[in-house]
């Protein structure tokens, strides 16, 4: 990632910069309200948001496009052409037709894990927090124990054990989810204890609004930036899970996600006879989703902690500034060449 | 010194649960080791007449059916004694020899990634923290790539390119197996060698966590007023950033640590495999391939102890270093 | 590979430097590196599952190595090709005419390794030990063993025994003086004692070496030491070849046809005795259900397959023709029933004939293009292990194979447990899976195994390895029939196979795929004397004991 030309960073940033400069100068009001649950659109968030957006369109679509992923052809194994353009495997199927159809599977095992995993974290995080007390403390002590308790291994442990038949989507889902939920509980819990000290929080539980209404109306909204980033990292962390557990056999049967084209990919040795076409692309679909969601993040992480966006509005201004400065010592030195950006 | 009371009884009832699960998990299903170890001789191109099956079933026992309290007290007891029972797929080894040969590699490799990760991750961290705006920014989607890459992916691709064609590595293996371990520079060298893919690829994975986590904490700490009056009093930034961020910045990734820990001995259970590295991950699989409990259970508990282990030394050290962790409890 | 090591090694301590991590690498040392392959006489074979627990017992499943190379049978008994066994610690072996008596005579002059003599006791005792203890009684002696003299023994058993030989033959021979206070199912023999070419030198968890034993009655061997070493799996396997630190290993390489043009100091070889199926559970009286059980749907889905397809796609051509009478083929053609008129299976497919015998046993086609019966659509589940990656490709390829003659399969994977229970309890329709041999070169073994209704069992109980629970009275009188008559008067014995064929050829209880090619990849430059077509000695592959023991002592390092 390190540029060779120090030069073209800043240059890219700054034409990215230009346009949020805009709204910035202008004077407009600042945002408020639900807008500050938002994140700033930056550079680097578009191209997170494109990333995710690109392969979830690539899982949701693709499947439809392409041909039978199972289809076998007698050509075996041959790389990238015009008629596939991702090449074969062994058997002579389309690789990119498996990675379509194998890209939603991660997919859908991400989203479910990461909607089962948030749920989790929220009603134990959150509910535990609120209520305080004994449930508290019963609760966070679940959630210290199940963050300690390695997950892969009992993962392992437990997708050894679970007959076929069971072994489908869900269980893979439901197991990943309730050993990855954990620390989210613990970020929400600290979060919702900030919250739920409020005045106005104080003020509704006086105004004797029954709890579950405190904590859907009053709570949650303030935690909405939080709970997302934890959804976010549990769709990673459940994507690289099962890509984990199926390489190593041990995923869920009878589906086709990334995890098993590589532990496919791999079997047949693939990497070995050179044919990257078919090794490298579910890895790196997985790596671009991952990388995509982590800059969403990123972006998410600026509203949860404002410091971390006046770092990057100061960081800005900074450059501005240094920039008119060299421009006005150009000026004053009278080259003529000088751009008229 | 509350505290430290509160955590040791956190600590205990952890383990309990960790035990608790570990004797639920195979009683909850099914499965037939005597068959198991039979498919496999069949396998080999032994021959595996009715006798033979006699034979298994008759050694390896038939079904305890003594009900299910006896079964959990006698297994806390068995725990106690150390006896975790014989490994059905190293029949007749105890199933404590088998880990035992295995948890030196697996502690070594996985300890010595860790920390060089975490230093790595925390100073780079603490630096892209400190000075924003400089090309190390583009440090933090670099590392976020890497973290997002499937582990063992990455592993095979490095092993690929670092091994196989440019032959610099070994494949496979965690030592050269001509040599007699031992404390000799000539074992240690080859251990070295061996263990330096699977410990970069380790490193690779976990050093992006420990950037992003640091460089955070250091972007915060920054706007603290303390920090204001030392730039205020004329300290150099040197010194502020040394003596003044990094120290409480760092506060965070010391319980991360621990953390952390758990999460990297899971990910090199598929490390191992892909390396062939003689830890106790490949024991892990390959017990779970072989259906053999008793060793899955063995070495489940090894890992878990050591987390809890060493998350416990960290809060013990945390509640040490930082004395606002002992006051808010 | 390329020699340059020295700047190969700096190269790589340069590479750590940049990666900051030097601290790590200046502490290696020489010596590590491209593996022990360097030493001229030591052989290098792999163990592909994983780290190893010592154990030389060569009565524990769970042994590491020991079997054949440091103690040996009476016999040899070459599964590669029909022949006569090979003496070992036997001489000469002899039946009494109604097969109740075995007459062994004994190699004189032979010593264990802790320099003891061995004798007839020594036999008595491993004999009486195996008996005395059922754990370690996998093939079910129950004979009386008596000691002549020195050098002769007799086995006397209650009924004609001659089928029994082969294993009996091929027990290994254990010293009393050392193995009588010892208890053989668990005792791991940390420092075996044998009369093997082989003594024990070495054990690592990682890897364990066999050196050659300088007084071996058959002269010291020529490959000095053995070195096996425990690798992860067949990725593991093929690394190493690639690397060039094992000389034998036995299992798939990718572009295995091409081997020694990859890397030319290897060479491929491979023989073929694993037939592989697809098993059905076939018999509707013992509770089967579901469409194969109709012989006519068993017999449609045997000329779908498209098996040269198959073996290009699925098994790397390594895979060979087989015969639907179970005979080996073409080891064992002479088995084979005259009477038998397709005595291979044919290669090419014959969706025609499939149909026509789908039609003539009244299933018509659908208007999907699949067959139905009865409102019955011929829909079949092919169980398969999941991590099987060979067979999972078959089972695809078989699939759209049958589509093309009206036959929709659906493939199911689980995991190994859960498929031998499958198997066991009858809870299938088709499973894909292999058949074995015996311990002799005889097919009547593998009869005994799969298609005796003793070794079945009805649906939902535990069947033995018959789990197509095939079950036929005339077949099981000719098995028993085999069973009183010698093994090597083979004009005797061919009437009965002739039955046999005929039923089981009829009947079809496991559908012939192909005979499953084993392969090994061995070091040509290092090692000459592998066994070859035109010399076919042993079984070759590495997890076969015995064959092993005796490739070893054919080897000769070059060089």
């Amino acid at each position: 990632m390190t540029n060779p030309n120090p030069a073209a960073a800043p240059a890219a940033d700054e034409a990215a910069e230009r346009l949020a400069a805009t709204s910035a100068e202008d004077g407009r009001p600042i945002r408020s309200g639900w807008r500050m649950l938002l994140p700033t659109m930056t550079p680097w968030l578009a191209v997170g948001l494109s990333l995710v957006v690109g392969i979830t369109l690539f899982g949701l679509i693709g499947p439809f496009l392409v041909g039978d992923p199972e289809q076998i052809r007698d050509q075996g194994l041959t790389g990238p052409s015009g008629e596939f353009w991702l090449g074969t495997t062994q058997t002579g199927q389309d690789v990119l037709a498996q990675l379509a159809h194998a890209t939603r599977g991660s997919l859908q095992i991400g989203f479910l894990v990461g909607v089962l995993a948030t749920l989790l974290s929220a009603f134990f995080g959150i509910y535990g927090a609120y209520k305080g007390r004994f449930v508290d403390e019963a609760f966070s002590l679940l959630s210290n124990v199940f963050l300690v308790i390695p997950g892969l291994p009992l993962i392992i442990v437990i997708s050894g054990f679970v007959p076929r038949e069971s072994r489908g989507l869900w269980t893979i889902a439901v197991v990943l989810a309730v050993t990855g939920w954990a620390a989210s509980a613990r970020v929400l819990r600290a979060q919702t204890l900030s919250v739920r000290n409020r005045d106005y929080v104080a003020a509704s539980q006086v105004a004797g609004e029954r709890p579950w209404r405190v904590i859907m109306v009053e709570i949650l909204p303030n935690l909405l930036p939080v709970i997302a980033s934890q959804f976010v990292f549990a769709v990673i962390a459940a994507i690289l899970g099962e890509a984990g557990l199926s390489f190593i056999g041990l995923g869920a049967s009878n589906s086709s996600t990334l995890g098993t084209m590589l532990y496919y990919a791999q079997n047949g040795f693939a990497l070995s006879l050179g044919a990257w076409w078919w090794f490298i692309p579910p890895g790196l679909i997985i790596a671009m989703f991952g990388t995509g969601l982590s800059i969403v993040n990123f972006s998410i992480d600026e509203i949860i902690n404002p410091k971390l966006k006046n770092l990057r509005l100061h960081r800005k201004r900074a450059r501005r500034a240094a920039r008119l400065e060299r421009q006005l010592t150009r000026t004053a030195s009278a080259d003529p060449e000088v751009s008229d950006r | 010194m509350s505290y430290f009371l509160r955590k040791l009884g956190f600590y205990a009832i952890a383990l309990w649960a960790a035990l608790t699960l570990n004797f639920a998990i195979p009683r909850m299903l099914p499965g037939n080791p005597v068959d198991i170890l039979l498919a496999k001789l069949q396998q080999r191109g032994g021959t595996v007449s009715p006798e033979t099956r006699e034979a298994y079933a008759l050694l390896l026992g038939g079904d305890d059916s003594s009900p299910l309290w006896k079964q959990y007290f006698d297994y806390l007891g068995n725990l106690a004694r150390g006896d975790l029972g014989v490994s059905v797929s190293y029949y007749p080894a105890n199933v404590s020899d088998v880990i035992s040969q295995s948890l030196p590699w697996t502690v070594v490799l996985v300890g010595l990634s860790t920390i060089i990760a975490a230093v790595l991750g925390v100073a780079l961290g603490a630096f892209v923290g400190w000075k924003p705006g400089t090309w190390l920014d583009s440090l933090v989607p670099a590392t976020t790539l890497l973290a997002a890459v499937p582990y063992f992916w990455l592993a095979l691709i490095l092993t690929y390119l670092l091994a196989r064609v440019l032959g610099w590595f070994p494949l496979q293996g965690g030592y050269d197996v001509t040599l007699t371990p031992g404390w000799n520079a000539e074992f240690i060298g080859s251990a070295i060698h061996y263990g330096f893919l699977p410990a970069l690829t380790i490193v690779l994975a976990s050093i992006g966590g420990w950037l992003m986590g640091m460089r955070n904490m250091m972007v915060s700490t920054l706007s603290e007023d303390y920090i204001l009056t030392a730039e205020a009093k004329g300290l150099s930034p040197r010194k502020i950033m040394r003596s003044y961020a990094s120290r409480n910045a760092v506060l965070p990734s010391v319980a991360g640590f621990a953390i952390s820990l758990g999460f990297v001995v899971s990910g090199s259970v598929i490390t191992e495999q892909v390396f062939s590295y003689p830890g106790i991950g490949s024991r892990l699989l390959s017990a779970v391939q072989n259906n053999d409990f008793a060793l899955m259970q063995g070495v489940f508990l090894f890992i878990t102890l050591a987390v809890l282990g060493a998350n416990l030394v960290v809060d013990m050290l945390y509640g040490v270093i930082d004395p606002r962790t002992r006051a808010r409890s | 590979m390329s020699p340059t090591k020295g700047t190969r090694r700096r190269a790589a301590a340069a590479l750590a430097g940049t990666a900051a991590l030097g601290l790590l690498m200046s502490a290696c040392s020489g010596s590590g590196g491209d593996g022990g392959s360097a030493e001229a006489d030591t052989l290098i074979v792999t163990s592909q599952a994983g780290d190893m627990q010592i154990n030389f017992n060569p009565f524990s499943l769970s042994r590491i190595g020991g079997l054949g190379t440091i103690y040996e049978p009476l016999f040899f008994f070459n599964k590669a090709q029909v022949s006569d066994p090979v003496p070992l610690l036997g001489t000469e072996q002899a039946w009494n005419e109604d097969g109740t008596e075995l007459a062994v005579t004994l190699r004189e002059g032979v010593t264990w390794s802790d320099d003891e003599a061995f004798t007839a006791d020594d036999v008595a005792f491993t004999f009486d030990m195996i008996k005395n203890n059922p754990s370690i009684n996998n093939s079910g002696y129950d004979g009386v063993v008596e000691v002549v003299d020195d050098t002769h023994v007799v086995f006397s058993f209650e009924e004609p025994a001659f089928v029994k030989g082969p294993d009996l033959l091929s027990t290994p021979i254990v010293p009393e003086h050392l193995w009588q206070d010892v208890n053989p199912a668990e005792d791991v023999m940390e420092n075996p004692i044998g009369t093997g070419a082989y003594t024990f030198k070495d054990f690592k968890p990682q890897a364990f070496t066999i050196e050659a034993n300088p007084d071996y009655w058959g002269g010291e061997p020529e490959v000095k030491e053995v070195r096996t070493i425990a690798l992860s799996g067949n990725q593991a396997g093929a690394d190493a070849i690639a690397a060039g630190t094992a000389d034998w290993i036995t299992s798939p390489i990718p572009d295995i046809q091409n081997t020694n043009e990859n890397f030319p100091n290897y060479e491929h070889y491979t023989q073929w005795q694993s037939q592989m199926v697809l098993s059905t559970c076939s018999s509707a009286e013992m509770g089967c259900e579901g469409p194969q059980t109709d012989p006519a749907v068993r017999h449609a889905l045997y000329y779908a397959i498209d098996r040269s397809q198959l073996n290009s796609l699925a098994f790397q051509e390594t895979a060979a023709e087989m015969s639907p009478t179970f005979a080996l083929t073409p080891s064992q053609d002479e088995f084979v029933s005259d009477s038998v008129s397709e005595p291979v299976a044919p290669m090419e497919p014959d969706p025609a004939q499939a149909g026509q015998i789908l039609e003539a046993a009244g299933w018509a086609k659908g208007e999907d293009g699949i067959y139905a019966k009865d409102g019955e659509r011929l829909t079949l589940t092919v169980e398969l292990v999941s991590g099987w990656t060979d067979y999972i490709t078959a089972v695809d390829t078989i699939a759209s194979q049958a589509a093309e003659a009206g036959i929709e399969i659906e493939a199911a994977q689980s995991s190994w447990n859960e498929w031998t229970e499958k198997k066991g309890t009858g809870e299938f329709q088709l499973a894909i899976d292999s058949l074995w041999q015996g311990p002799a070169p005889d097919p009547y073994y593998l009869y005994t195994y799969f298609f005796a209704s003793a070794a079945g069992a009805p649906v939902g109980e535990t069947a033995g390895n018959n789990y197509s629970r095939y079950s036929n009275p005339v077949v099981d009188e000719a098995l028993d029939a085999i069973a009183q008559l010698p093994t090597d008067d083979a004009e005797a014995r061919q009437p009965y196979f002739d039955t046999i064929h005929a039923e089981i050829v009829r009947d079809m209880p496991y559908i012939p795929v192909m005979t499953g090619g084993t392969t090994s990849i061995w070091n040509i430059t290092k090692f000459s004397g592998w066994p070859s077509d035109e010399d076919l000695y042993a079984y070759p592959a590495v997890w076969s004991a015995f064959d092993m023991a005796e490739i070893l002592k054919h080897l000769e390092p070059n060089g």
